[in-house]
Formats: structure tokens, C-alpha cells, sequence
């Protein structure tokens, strides 16, 4: 009697529960117990490897220069972060979806770079920390430091022990997480220290009881005694599996992190270097076959966006759709004839596939505003009936191109952060 | 056999599951059986792979990727990395990317324009370790061409395949197509980074998601 989750997963092809087939076990070739014990690892492990937050930025955009007096922000042409001497603040932000009210450990790591001024080579002394906090609507719950270390130089530094997140009990279905670069006080004037990328991960869960999806649905462990061979199948399993099965299918996705901040610290309407930048698309490609959209009717997206304006409203428009241009299907990307599709995104202008996300005027406090949209996806005759994962459709913003991409759109460009994900 | 996989409405209404019954292949349990094993050869383990993206930051009027800048001799200076963890069960990583040929800002001031240069790129999969330690390459894989002329639209890039498939690719990317899947059998677990190793382009998007082991 024990709830299994294997090291890696085996699959039981379908076949094996076919009409009078005998329930195998532990024997070889096992299809009910391998059935739960994958149900159990997925359980544990999906959404917690691939990325909760990944993100690189072009080299020193998210970074910070002594010059000599304040730790400025760079390249934000001579403006300090915005709080006066002595401020060393530099943020991105994300939000990320909860996967269970089991998950709650985020590891997180930075690749820190740090330099003498101009120069190419590694700052050989310690030259500052990124802090990643969690920051619920009580403010900062967690907090984990990394130092970057002269002995180490350039390369990922990677929390100790996971960030601690602790937003579930408030209900809010996401955590919000905060990755704050602080320089050294010994870095000499025109020392600098940048983070070009960042990642974290939720931990997988290494014991499994039952436990509870955003949607309140739960997640039963599935037992091995129960799943033995020739053992009756009991209606509490059958339910079990379902259950779980479902509340599996709903399990959020992080499918877009962006944070374009430098140097952000309260007033996005005076400083254009401090905003999400506008000029071109901005997207993740959505496989659709056989992961995510095909097996199911619609997709869901949700945007949360941070940002805001002194001086007037201002709006972020989601919209979906196949490609934008320049990746319009049969020519210069993946052919139709080529891609088994399945089944794709509906493209539309207007209507029902696009949302709104308003960000009044703030005067100067910038917020998390969100939006959700639901993708609707239609069958795609005959080509349904042919596997491969080679379709991809596309989440992100796109000034320019909005009416033909799976995009959420930066109509204007006071925000600083989007964070989309998918179910 | 494959079989197309079910939509997950299809799994039988709770309440149908309320009796126990043997397994032969008329109930409903066995029905949920074959569901269940549908859904999770065919959908779910891609799925839980997840999926990463990057996007980067214009800033001083040079945009995309850190690792496009070049010395003025055709020498990169810089590389990027997206880093990211392994599933225990992860075979290979899958990745995508568009890239543009215009507005780049050469170290020396020259702007290279589309269609004046073809591109050898490289991607490489590596263990990501702590500051100061070494890495081990995975895997790694050469991919580039010439680039269509444009200015105004992005020019895209994407090589994939599965385990089982034919190899397909993005047109434009030009000779080279070929596979576009990182091996990364026996890595399962481990922290890793995928590196880009790029000259002459501007990487705007990447997106990669992990293959797990072939159904049985």
C-alpha cells in the first residue's frame, strides 16, 4: 500500500484496458498501476518543471551603475531610479499562477553579472545581491538574498533554499514575485551589476495527499494496493481518477513573463525608459497539438498587467488569432500542408476574442490590473486525424499587429510588466 | 495503437462512476481507463513540460537579444541563456525562435540590413551550475541561412521534431534546416540552460518545451 510517484512515468497505451483484457498490476506490462502512478507523477510534477518565470533582457537593461554618488539604473540616460541619493533599487515583477495549495516553493535563480566600468572582464569583488520576495496583499511574505561572489564571477547564483510562497490562503489563484538587484557598497564609482537572466521554478511535490486546484477541484493520490493486480476497481477510484484527471486539465500554465523595468520606482509617466517597450511583437509560440489547445474547447488566457499613467486612462487589448504578419501560414513559415494542425485559433478582430484591461490614471502608482480571454478553438477537417506538435499559435502583445496575433496588445506603453498564462 | 486523444469533456460524468464493476471492457471504469491513458500519452506530457519564452527589452535603440552585439570583427562578444529545469522524464527540448535581420546596431556603428548577410547560429543545451563551476554541453545544433530581405517584419525561424516525426522547419531560415531537438536523455531533473549563440540577427522570441519519453 503506498502512493507511488515514479522516478519517470510509463504510459499505458490505451489497448491495455480493452474489453476483456485482465487487470494487470505490478506484472510486467502493468496498465492500471502504471495508470496511477503516471496520474500521481503528474500530480506532482506538472506545471513544476518549465519555467514559472524566464526571462533575459538585452545586457545591462536590468542593471545598475555606482556612479559615484546613487546606484543608477542603466541605460536610463543619467536618471537614477527615482528615489534620491542612496537609492538602489532596481525591480521586475511577474505573477505567476498557483498550481496547488501544495505547491509553495519557488526556487529562483539570476545570472549576475558584474563589471568595472567599461570593461569586458568580471568585477573580481563581491559587487551586490538580487533579493526574489513574495509580496502578497499583506506585503513582502518571503524573502531569499543571493550574494554575488568575486570568487565566482559571472554566472547563476540560485537561492538556497525555495522562496516561500504563501499567497494561496488568501485566495488569489497567483503568487506575485519580486526580483530586486542591489549593488555592493563597495563597488567603486562606475562599477556596474546587471542580471541577465532570471528563472524560477516551482519544486515538485515529493509526497502527495489530497490537495486542491484553483478551481477547487481536488487532487486524490492514487494507491498502488488499489490499482493491484486483479483487485476490484472500486467506484471511489473510478471517481478519484477522474477527479484528478480533471483538476490536471485545468492546471494553469505560465506561458508569458515579461518585465521590461529598469530603474522603476514610481512614476511611469515621466520616464520613457522605465516602460514596457512597444515597438515590436512580443509573444511565446502556444504549441497546439498535441499539447494544450487541440484536445479541448476553448483555452483560456489570463494577462495581468503593471503599469499606470499620471496623466490619463489608458488600456491593454488582448487579442488572439494565428500569426501576426510576417508568419502568415503556407509561405514563409510552416506550411498548412506540411502541419498537421488539428484544430487552430479562430482569428477575429473584435468580438468575443478580445478583452480590455483598463489602467486608470494613478497619479504616479502604478498597479496590477487583469484580463482573461477565452480562445476558442474549432476543428480543422481532416487534418485533425494526423499527430504532430508543429502548429504553434502565439500569446503575447504586438502594437503593431494586434487584429492577426494571438497577442495581447500594449496600446500604450505605461506598463512595466505583463505576466499571461494559459489553462 | 494511436488513436486520436479524447477531449477532456469526455470523461464519464461522475456520476456514472458510481458502482464498482470488474474490468470487461463494457463498463465505465475501463471507458475512464481508456480515456485516462489517451490523455495522458498524448497531451499531458508535453504539457507538463512546459513551455518557456524570451522576449528582450529594446533599450538605446538596439533591440533583441543579449549576445547580438559584435566587436566590429564579426566576433561575438556576448551569448544569451534562458535557464531552466528538466523533468525526470524529459528526452529532448524542442525550441523555437524568430529573429530579425534589421535595425541592427553593430559595436563598430554599421547597421547590417536584411538579405546582406546569411547567419550561422548555434543553440547549445548545457548543465547550469553555480558561478564559477563548469558546465557540461548536452547537446548542441547548428542552424541559420540567409535571411529574406525585410525590414519591417520579423523573420521567422523555427525547427522542430519529435521523436517519432519527420523533420519540418521554417522556410525562410535557408539551408541547414535540419533538426531542431536537443537530446537531453539522461539530464532529466537537472538545471539547465539553453544558449544562443548568435551572429548577425536580432533573437526576439524563443519558446522551447521538452519531449518526454515515446508512449509505450
Amino acid at each position: 500500500m503506498a502512493v507511488t510517484i515514479p522516478a519517470t512515468p510509463t504510459f499505458p497505451d490505451a489497448e491495455r484496458f480493452g474489453s476483456g483484457l485482465p487487470v494487470l498490476g505490478t506484472a510486467t506490462g502493468a496498465g492500471w498501476q502504471n495508470l496511477g502512478q503516471a496520474i500521481n507523477y503528474l500530480n506532482a510534477y506538472l506545471g513544476t518543471f518549465g519555467p514559472a518565470i524566464d526571462q533575459g533582457w538585452t545586457s545591462y537593461a536590468v542593471s545598475g551603475i555606482n556612479d559615484g554618488t546613487d546606484f543608477r539604473a542603466t541605460p536610463g540616460g543619467g536618471s537614477n531610479n527615482g528615489a534620491g541619493s542612496g537609492n538602489n533599487n532596481v525591480y521586475v515583477r511577474y505573477r505567476i499562477p498557483w498550481l496547488t495549495d501544495l505547491h509553495t516553493d519557488l526556487d529562483v535563480a539570476c545570472y549576475m553579472v558584474a563589471r568595472a566600468g567599461a570593461s569586458s572582464s568580471p568585477l573580481a569583488k563581491d559587487a551586490g545581491t538580487f533579493t526574489a520576495r513574495c509580496v502578497t496583499s499583506g506585503g513582502v511574505s518571503a524573502t531569499q538574498v543571493v550574494a554575488h561572489a568575486s570568487a565566482s564571477g559571472d554566472g547563476w547564483y540560485q537561492t538556497s533554499t525555495p522562496l516561500a510562497l504563501t499567497e494561496w490562503s488568501s485566495g488569489a489563484g497567483f503568487a506575485q514575485v519580486e526580483i530586486q538587484l542591489t549593488h555592493d557598497a563597495g563597488l567603486a564609482a562606475g562599477d556596474l551589476i546587471s542580471i541577465e537572466s532570471v528563472c524560477a521554478e516551482w519544486a515538485p511535490l515529493s509526497a502527495l495527499s489530497v490537495h486542491i486546484a484553483a478551481n477547487g477541484s481536488r487532487y486524490i493520490p492514487l494507491d498502488d494496493g488499489e490499482l493491484d493486480a486483479d483487485a476490484a476497481l472500486s467506484a471511489d477510484l473510478a471517481s478519484y481518477i477522474r477527479e484528478t484527471l480533471h483538476a490536471l486539465s485545468e492546471r494553469p500554465r505560465s506561458l508569458f513573463q515579461w518585465s521590461g523595468i529598469y530603474g522603476w520606482a514610481g512614476n511611469p509617466g515621466t520616464d520613457t525608459s522605465r516602460r514596457v517597450a512597444d515597438r515590436f511583437p512580443r509573444y511565446v509560440h502556444l504549441p497546439m497539438h498535441p499539447h494544450g489547445l487541440l484536445d479541448r474547447g476553448d483555452y483560456e488566457l489570463t494577462a495581468h498587467v503593471y503599469g499606470g499613467d499620471n496623466t490619463a486612462d489608458r488600456q491593454i487589448v488582448i487579442q488572439h488569432g494565428n500569426h501576426p504578419t510576417g508568419l502568415s501560414r503556407g509561405t514563409d513559415e510552416i506550411g498548412s500542408s506540411q502541419i498537421p494542425t488539428g484544430r487552430e485559433i479562430v482569428n477575429r478582430a473584435t468580438g468575443p476574442n478580445q478583452t480590455v484591461i483598463a489602467i486608470p490614471q494613478d497619479a504616479g502608482n502604478p498597479d496590477w490590473y487583469t484580463g482573461t480571454l477565452q480562445v476558442p478553438i474549432e476543428s480543422q477537417s481532416e487534418r485533425s486525424r494526423v499527430r504532430g506538435p508543429y502548429y504553434s499559435a502565439r500569446v503575447g502583445f504586438n502594437v503593431a499587429d494586434f487584429d492577426r496575433s494571438a497577442v495581447a496588445v500594449a496600446d500604450d506603453p505605461f506598463a512595466q510588466s505583463v505576466s499571461i498564462w494559459g489553462r | 495503437m494511436a488513436q486520436v486523444p479524447r477531449r477532456w469533456t469526455e470523461l464519464p460524468h461522475p456520476n456514472t462512476l458510481g458502482v464498482a464493476r470488474p474490468v470487461d471492457g463494457a463498463g465505465v471504469c475501463p471507458t475512464l481507463a481508456m480515456d485516462a491513458a489517451h490523455l495522458l500519452g498524448w497531451r499531458m506530457r508535453p504539457a507538463c513540460g512546459g513551455v518557456f519564452e524570451q522576449q528582450w527589452r529594446e533599450s538605446d535603440g538596439r533591440r533583441g537579444f543579449p549576445g547580438n552585439v559584435e566587436d566590429g570583427a564579426g566576433n561575438k562578444v556576448e551569448v544569451s541563456r534562458l535557464g531552466f529545469r528538466l523533468t525526470p522524464a524529459a528526452v529532448a527540448v524542442w525550441f523555437a525562435i524568430d529573429y530579425s535581420c534589421s535595425d541592427i546596431i553593430e559595436a563598430t556603428g554599421a547597421t547590417t540590413r536584411p538579405g546582406s548577410q546569411s547567419i550561422e547560429s548555434e543553440a547549445i543545451l548545457r548543465t547550469r551550475v553555480a558561478a564559477g563551476s563548469a558546465s557540461t554541453v548536452i547537446d548542441r545544433v547548428v542552424f541559420g541561412g540567409s535571411l529574406v530581405p525585410s525590414v519591417s517584419t520579423w523573420v521567422p525561424y523555427e525547427g522542430q521534431r519529435t521523436l517519432a516525426m519527420p523533420v519540418v522547419t521554417r522556410a525562410q531560415a535557408g539551408p541547414g534546416d535540419g533538426p531542431r531537438l536537443l537530446n537531453c536523455e539522461g539530464y532529466g531533473g537537472q538545471d539547465v540552460e539553453l544558449v544562443f549563440d548568435v551572429a548577425h540577427v536580432q533573437v526576439l522570441n524563443v519558446s522551447a518545451w521538452e519531449l518526454w519519453t515515446p508512449e509505450v
